[in-house]
């Protein structure tokens, strides 16, 4: 697709060219898509990215690998410490650090948690998008508890910079299991109006279903991942695919849906809350109460020269890291593969044909964020 | 921002009185721009939310510049967005506000080496309240909002202007020679 | 709700009050939440009992005399919606905080009761400016088409036996007329604003308006049909015995449904759909322009559960316990009846709005012509054939 913007054709004069800004309601950060609109269909769509460009991957090289940790979490930052396990991961397989039993089951836990913080940030924005203004109060309610619990561990709500090579920073707050154990008894409860609210209306119905198709070939070809690719029927989770941390140790199922549709990732990623709730359930009787949350690590961090390229599963999809070392003390490169930006590849194809209205229903399914799109 | 859009307060009583009613009504209706960037972005929704509501002081999101009074600027604002921010700043009706949240807005934030960043939003809107932060919890900006309101209502800060960007600043300017663009 | 204990904040200190507003006090709540009804009734009261009393004891009844008193109900009746709209407005924001688990506006004033005052005086002195790119004369008068629309259609509305301003026998007519009227407002608002997304949206607010008059007028010509008349004081009147939400229950829904999308109100709230179109026809308006608009959304808010009341609930018929019908004590009781079936209709659709998300537009004009016109055409057939046997 071209970078620049679209021209109007000439002799094509009932086509209106629009700019969808950096700024719209639709809260899912700075996208500006420029649509070709015939009336309500889209004819044509061209997505700009960039708005939120960072540098992450620039200073990166220029800051020693515990400083990494810090920036990492501002990619995907509704998920927090999800951001920050691929290079962890990465480094720690570089020096051979051994990580304890426990440290990787609270580093689970952690990454469940957030997993669920960022599917109801996800579901209210999605509903403020549709129309409906209660769901978003609701799910930022349940996601304040979450924070909460956080905060009391780790020091910080949003981006907590805890997880360490090694393990995480500090031990748990005496707290954290009980806490833990209330709020998934409030989240079934929840999980049941949110069901209501969100699967079952027929508004939503009416809107989601049969929109915004993606098939499995596309989805592949395009190299979507996470719960939209598991939406269109491919069951690849990286999760299960290339375990890592606690997980080979928990039981869950992965969702998929054969269908495509917008509703269908709608109800991928209302199954994935249940089986993050699940999987915490799992984690609170069987992390052990006392041991070392932290394993050996050296005290200067510098791995052999050499790449490593670890990947986890985002609550948007496989986010990827490849660290490339030089021996010093700081990554000579440190590659970020983000989630969402390929998600947002599918754009374009997913928006031509479809009505205005239908395109927000999109975007807001895809899920975007844009830290981990602009990095 | 004055009751006849003069620069200072009405000196008589009627007027005088009249133009403290009328900031005392724009410090207690403030509605700001959904304008949301980065991370500080979830942390302010996160402000309207149930647990710290901040409608309860009157304030809610109105998507369109026309009719939103403060801007909250919430997140790192790089080049390519600079130009849309200082349009968005345009748009908006006197009298506005700019609220300048998180260590990305107030100076660049973590990213204030980066090449595409640009090191603080008052290098391209005059802001009148800095939140410090990373992001800056909910209750910071609710007191950064209440401040503001205090401002706005306060006889003898309403007056006080932030420094005005000169017109010819070019925020996309190439920088000097230690790497550093333009200070004002 | 809170499954895990959270601190209070810590950002006020009781002042010179002697409480601490930060508590919410269930009572003053419920008080404020419901102030609307009291007001409305008290104004309703003033105008119509209150004003020709004061006419008849000062003797001025005839001739300029009653030209003044008829003007002076008309500034009172405005008054009314005036302080209606801005009444409605908190009351919505409220509502909205009491369903989303929060409390809505809560410290200025008692619960909040203060904070439209503050919206309101803050529109107006607020720049209002036109567009370089949009057309003067449209864009400045098109708030005020809806405004007008909006409010002029109070004056038909019975509030209690003879109580009503303009006691026609074309009621029905000027009623469908006017809220013609509204439209034109909005769609002239949208496309003199001079941006693509004020015309998207001021067209899909053009194209639903539309569609819904027609089930609209279906359903008031149902009413008239099994009423026998056009007037609406005629209509509440025929409700003596049997409201009419019985006999036309179909008729009943369709209109319900109809208003919500002449209100473009959820989930019919396309046209200004907060989260895709940016304010949608409103995108350009801000101060008083903007005020106007807002204002006569929830003029209209108050006014079509109002005519849902008189159409299908018997508006202003209630037990009278004994008082004389067509004294001042039986005028007052009436009205109240009235008022407060109203504000359940209010409060039915505010709870719509909290809840549901909207329709896509070509579903919402599918849905009018393929299924409501039929319907209401087979109601309007069917309550004329019912109106044969029955009487």
């Amino acid at each position: 697709m071209s970078t620049m913007s679209l021209e109007p054709v000439r002799g094509r004069t009932d086509e209106m060219i629009v700019n969808m800004g950096p700024q719209h309601p639709a809260t899912h950060g700075v996208l500006r898509v420029v649509l070709g609109l015939e009336g309500e269909r889209i004819t044509r769509a061209v997505p700009h990215i960039g708005y939120l460009h960072r540098n992450h991957e620039k200073i990166e090289e220029a800051r020693s690998y515990p400083q990494v940790i810090a920036y990492t979490d501002r990619m995907d930052y509704v998920s927090g410490t999800q951001n920050e396990l691929p290079f962890v991961l990465a480094v720690e397989d570089m020096l051979g650090i051994e990580v304890p039993d426990r440290a990787k089951k609270i580093r689970t836990m952690f990454f469940e948690l957030y997993r669920l913080a960022s599917h109801l940030v996800w579901m209210g924005t999605a509903m403020l998008d549709l129309g409906a203004i209660s769901p978003f109060l609701y799910t930022f309610w349940d996601r304040e508890i979450i924070l909460g619990i956080v905060e009391k561990t780790a020091g910080a709500r949003m981006l907590p910079n805890y997880y360490t090579f090694g393990g995480v920073r500090r031990d748990v707050h005496p707290d954290f299991f009980k806490d833990t154990a209330d709020f998934l008894d409030h989240m079934e409860r929840r999980m049941v109006d949110y069901e209501h609210l969100v699967l079952e209306s027929p508004v939503v119905h009416a809107r989601t279903i049969g929109v915004g198709v993606l098939s499995k070939e596309r989805a592949i070809a395009r190299g979507v991942s996470g719960p939209v690719l598991r939406a269109s029927g491919v069951a690849y989770d990286v999760r299960k695919a290339f375990p890592y941390d606690a997980y080979p140790d928990v039981e869950f199922e992965i969702p998929t849906s054969p269908d495509g549709d917008t509703y269908a990732r709608f109800w991928v990623r209302f199954q994935e809350m249940y089986q993050s709730i699940r999987i915490l359930r799992q984690l609170v009787e069987l992390t052990p109460k006392t041991g070392p949350h932290k394993g050996k690590a050296p005290a200067r961090i510098k791995p052999p020269a050499g790449e490593r390229y670890r990947a986890v599963e985002n609550s948007r999809g496989e986010l990827g890291v490849l660290v490339v070392s030089d021996g010093t003390d700081k990554p000579y490169r440190v590659k970020h593969r983000g989630a969402a930006f390929s998600n947002l590849q599918i754009v374009p194809d997913l928006f031509v044909g479809a009505k205005f209205s239908d395109s927000i229903a999109i975007l807001s399914s895809l899920d975007p964020v844009f830290g981990e799109i602009d990095r | 921002m004055g009751l006849l859009g003069s620069d200072e307060r009405p000196r008589d009583i009627i007027l005088g009185t009249l133009d403290d009613l009328i900031n005392m009504a724009r410090s207690r209706s403030m509605w700001p721009l959904t304008f949301g960037i980065a991370c500080c972005a979830i942390e302010m929704m996160a402000t309207w939310d149930p647990k710290i509501d901040a409608d309860r002081f009157g304030m809610f999101f109105r998507n369109t510049p026309r009719q939103a009074d403060v801007m909250i600027v919430s997140g790192t604002v790089n080049k390519k967005l600079a130009k849309r921010l200082r349009r968005l700043y345009d748009q908006m009706a006197e009298p506005k506000w700019v609220i300048s949240m998180g260590a990305c807005a107030n100076q660049g934030g973590p990213f204030r080496q980066g090449y595409s960043v640009v090191e603080g939003v008052d290098k391209i809107v005059p802001v009148d309240v800095y939140i410090p932060g990373c992001p800056p919890r909910p209750e910071a900006l609710l007191q950064a909002l209440l401040l503001l309101r205090d401002k706005i209502a306060d006889r003898e800060l309403r007056y006080q202007k932030p420094r005005e960007i000169p017109a010819d600043y070019d925020v996309l300017a190439e920088p000097g020679k230690d790497g550093r663009l333009p200070v004002l | 709700m809170n499954p895990i204990p959270i601190p209070e904040d810590r950002h006020f200190r009781p002042r010179l009050l002697g409480y601490d507003p930060q508590k919410s006090r269930p009572w003053l709540e419920r008080l404020v939440y419901s102030a609307y009804v009291f007001v409305f009734w008290l104004i309703v009261i003033g105008t119509y009992a209150g004003v020709p009393a004061l006419f008849e004891a000062l003797g001025w009844n005839a001739g300029w005399g009653f030209v003044l008193m008829r003007a002076l109900q008309v500034v009172l009746l405005f008054l009314l919606s005036a302080v209606i709209a801005l009444l409605l407005i908190l009351v919505l924001r409220k509502y909205l905080g009491k369903v989303q688990e929060r409390y809505g506006p809560m410290h200025y004033g008692p619960a909040g009761g203060i904070q439209t005052v503050f919206d309101a005086l803050k529109l107006l002195a607020k720049e209002d400016f036109v567009p370089a790119a949009a057309d003067v004369l449209t864009f400045r008068l098109a708030p005020a088409v809806t405004f007008v629309a909006s409010f002029a259609m109070f004056a038909v509305v019975p509030f209690a036996s003879g109580w009503v301003l303009a006691d026609t026998n074309v009621g029905l007519i000027y009623l469908i007329a006017v809220s013609t009227l509204s439209a034109y407002g909005v769609l002239l608002g949208g496309v003199s604003s001079g941006n693509k997304w004020a015309l998207i949206g001021a067209l899909r607010a053009g194209a639903q308006m539309v569609s819904y008059e027609i089930p609209l007028a279906l359903v008031f010509l149902t009413v008239a049909v099994w009423a026998g008349s056009l007037s609406l004081g005629r209509i509440v009147d025929a409700q003596l015995g049997l409201w009419n939400v019985l006999p036309l229950a179909l008729s009943f829904v369709l209109y319900v449904i109809a208003s919500l999308a002449e209100l473009k109100h959820i989930p019919f709230d396309f046209p200004e759909a907060e989260s895709e179109l940016i304010a949608g026809y409103n995108v350009e308006y801000s101060g008083m322009s903007f005020a106007f608009f807002f204002l006569a959304e929830f003029v209209e808010l108050f006014l079509l559960p109002a005519l849902i009341v008189v159409f299908f609930f018997g508006g202003w018929h209630g037990p009278l316990f004994g008082l004389e019908p067509g004294s001042l004590a039986a005028g007052a009781l009436e009205s109240l009846y009235f008022t407060v079936k109203t504000a359940v209709w209010v409060w039915i659709f505010l709870w719509i709005r909290a809840t549901l998300p909207r329709y896509r537009d070509d579903q919402l004009m599918e849905f009018a012509w393929k299924a409501m016109i039929p319907l209401a055409l087979f109601g309007l057939v069917l309550a004329a054939y019912l109106r044969l046997i029955w009487r």
